[in-house]
């Protein structure tokens, strides 16, 4: 929050810059009178309110019960419109676990879970509100399709990507408003991007971490290390091609994630590079097997090197550290 | 409905109740097991429900007019199946494969496979949220459509019923009518001693519901409350609390609260049978 200024929860939705995201949806909505929101107790902080003010009719706030929220999301989805429905990390993706795998996953219903407050994004919230360990419970869903887009631009084009789809989507939304530079006319789900290559090592990112790798990748050439960037937005359906080929390449990975190391992005590498036998120099940045401290947002990012310096140090490491088998 | 018509018209349930009590017997045996005291209560709330109540058109399942069921106790299969084959949703000789490997039958039901479905259920505490959004979806296309949620009187025990309680009475749906098989007993023995859930009436009334309570083994109860649906001023869901008895119409499964699962030799099998061809209702 800006330092100095009076705010409250009226004045929260101005504070946020979600506006991208929202903007996005309320597009689509004009188009598609399928799309309806939900929310649980939770639309002013979530930019949720520019969709209720445009569409009232299609919107629910249904309070805070996440289990009938994804429950009645089913049955609207079920009916023919197409829900999407916006919590915070945790409980979307824990509270309501059971709804989204049982009665979304199962049937193969389109739906789409938009969340806030992933990671350590959250910041002095604390470990009940960091969303550590979403990435990894979506993935373990069948027809799910996970998204972690780097910044608001490719936020907006998950949500449209989103809206297409034949099965639930869970989406981390991102308030980075850097660009990536890309080429890529619209992010493409289950297509990684090379945001650059190297010879050295890779980075593969997701989230807003994509934007602190590719400045690690400076500071890491100032030590003339050489190193690609693989930004994959779509931690499932998995671009294992994309993995195996810079795996390939470079002989080293380091993987970056605002998420427990355990089963998320990391993870998801891990198992593509040992069934292709690849027994890379490899390493998962993200946060270890341990509940969150309380701090800032950039605090615990720098704390636990999630920030440039932090990656450029990781890969550093990574390179001067014994080989391992196979390579 | 003339006094004649609807001695008829009960006539005609009670015997497809009796039906589809042999029908269930039938279709746990070929299961080697089943939930047989959860199943053989809700049969004439099941039968009433499909062979009068309910506007659909088994030709057409996803016809967008039809009224919705959700069967949140999904673990009454065994007669829900039955029921929905006898109404003409499929062949009856297609459950012969049940619980065997890709067969569209087993203990829970499947909205992808079986043709009538209209939501996969099995995991309890979820059916009612479903039934709310369906309700919810009517009123958005302006739809006359109902939608009828069966739960299970120990499911109550979950939190998630209530959420959904909560947001249905919020959002006005008098379209909406949930029905609760009280037959006494969850898994492990008496509701009343596991978790204990009374006054069943009062809470609901409490979320904002209007509630009944009625003999839910008779038919003629059954059409009366049904036949006030959807409520005059639609402003309130409405419960129908159906006192029942686990196993309803077999004597020794009748008895005591141990015949939540299970499996019967042949000869029980057969004696079951015999006893639902004799008895009445």
């Amino acid at each position: 929050m800006p330092a100095g200024m009076t705010f409250n929860v009226d004045t929260l939705e101005m504070l946020t810059s979600f506006e991208t995201y929202g903007r996005a949806l309320v597009e689509l909505a004009e188009r598609d009178p399928r799309i309806v929101l939900l929310t649980a107790d939770l639309s002013r902080s979530t930019r949720a309110i520019d969709f209720f003010k445009a569409f009232p009719e299609r919107s629910f706030n249904l309070g805070i019960a996440e289990q009938n929220m994804l429950g009645v999301a089913a049955g609207l989805s079920a009916s023919g419109y197409l829900p999407f429905a916006i919590n915070i990390a945790t409980f979307q993706s824990m509270r309501s676990y059971e709804q989204i795998r049982t009665d979304f996953g199962y049937p193969c219903l389109p739906g789409v879970f938009l969340t806030v407050w992933w990671g350590l994004s959250g910041g002095y919230v604390g470990a009940t509100h960091h969303g550590m360990e979403d990435l990894a419970l979506m993935r373990l869903i069948p027809n799910m399709t996970v998204l972690a887009p780097a910044n608001t631009e490719d936020t907006s084009a998950a949500v449209r990507a989103a809206a297409k789809a034949k099965g639930p989507v869970y989406i981390r939304l991102s308030q980075a408003m850097d660009l990536l530079g890309t080429e890529e006319p619209e992010l493409a789900v289950g297509k990684g991007i090379a945001l650059a290559q190297g010879r050295d090592l890779t980075i593969v990112a997701c989230g807003p971490q994509v934007i602190e790798a590719k400045k690690a990748l400076g500071l890491l050439e100032e030590k003339k290390i050489s190193a690609g960037l693989l930004y994959l937005h779509t931690i499932k359906p998995l671009d294992a091609a994309s993995i195996e080929s810079a795996a390939r390449a470079t002989g080293a990975m380091l993987t970056v994630e605002d998420h427990t190391v355990n089963g998320g992005l990391g993870g998801a590498v891990a198992e593509t590079l040992a069934e292709a036998g690849l027994g890379i120099k490899f390493r998962r940045l993200g946060i270890p097997d341990t509940f969150s401290p309380i701090g800032y947002a950039d605090e615990l990012y720098r704390h636990f090197g999630l920030d440039a310096e932090g990656i450029a140090k990781a890969a550093e490491a990574l390179l001067r550290g014994p080989s391992t088998g196979g390579g | 409905m003339s006094a004649e018509k609807r001695s008829e018209v009960v006539a005609a349930l009670r015997d497809r109740a009796r039906t589809i009590r042999q029908k269930t017997i039938q279709l746990a045996s070929q299961a080697k097991s089943s939930h047989y005291g959860g199943s053989l209560s809700c049969v004439e709330i099941l039968v009433t429900l499909y062979f009068h109540v309910l506007k659909i058109d088994p030709r057409r399942p996803d016809w967008p007019e039809r009224d919705r069921f959700i069967l949140s106790k999904g673990h009454a299969a065994a007669s829900y199946c039955p029921v929905l084959a006898l109404r003409g949703f499929f062949p009856e000789e297609s459950m012969l494969s049940i619980n065997h490997l890709n067969s569209p039958f087993g203990m829970h039901i499947d909205m992808r496979k079986i043709p009538g479905v209209e939501m996969s259920t099995g995991s309890l505490g979820h059916g009612l949220s479903v039934a709310v959004g369906m309700a919810l979806a009517d009123r958005l296309a302006a739809k006359s459509r109902r939608v009828f949620c069966l739960l299970g009187d120990a499911e109550l025990n979950e939190g998630s019923v209530w959420e959904a309680a909560m947001s249905a009475s919020h959002y006005k749906l008098g379209r909406l009518c949930a029905i609760v098989d009280r037959n006494g007993c969850g898994s492990d023995g008496y509701t009343e001693e596991v978790m204990a859930i009374e006054p069943l009436e009062d809470k609901w009334r409490a979320f904002g519901w209007k509630a009944h309570r009625i003999d839910g083994h008779s038919v003629e109860a059954l059409l009366d409350v049904f036949s006030q649906l959807p409520d005059r001023d639609g402003t309130a869901p409405t419960v129908i609390i159906a006192d029942t008895v686990k196993g309803k119409g077999v004597s020794f499964l009748e008895k005591g609260a141990s015949w939540h699962y299970g499996g019967l030799a042949e000869e029980d099998e057969q004696r079951a049978l015999e006893e639902i061809r004799r008895g009445g209702n």
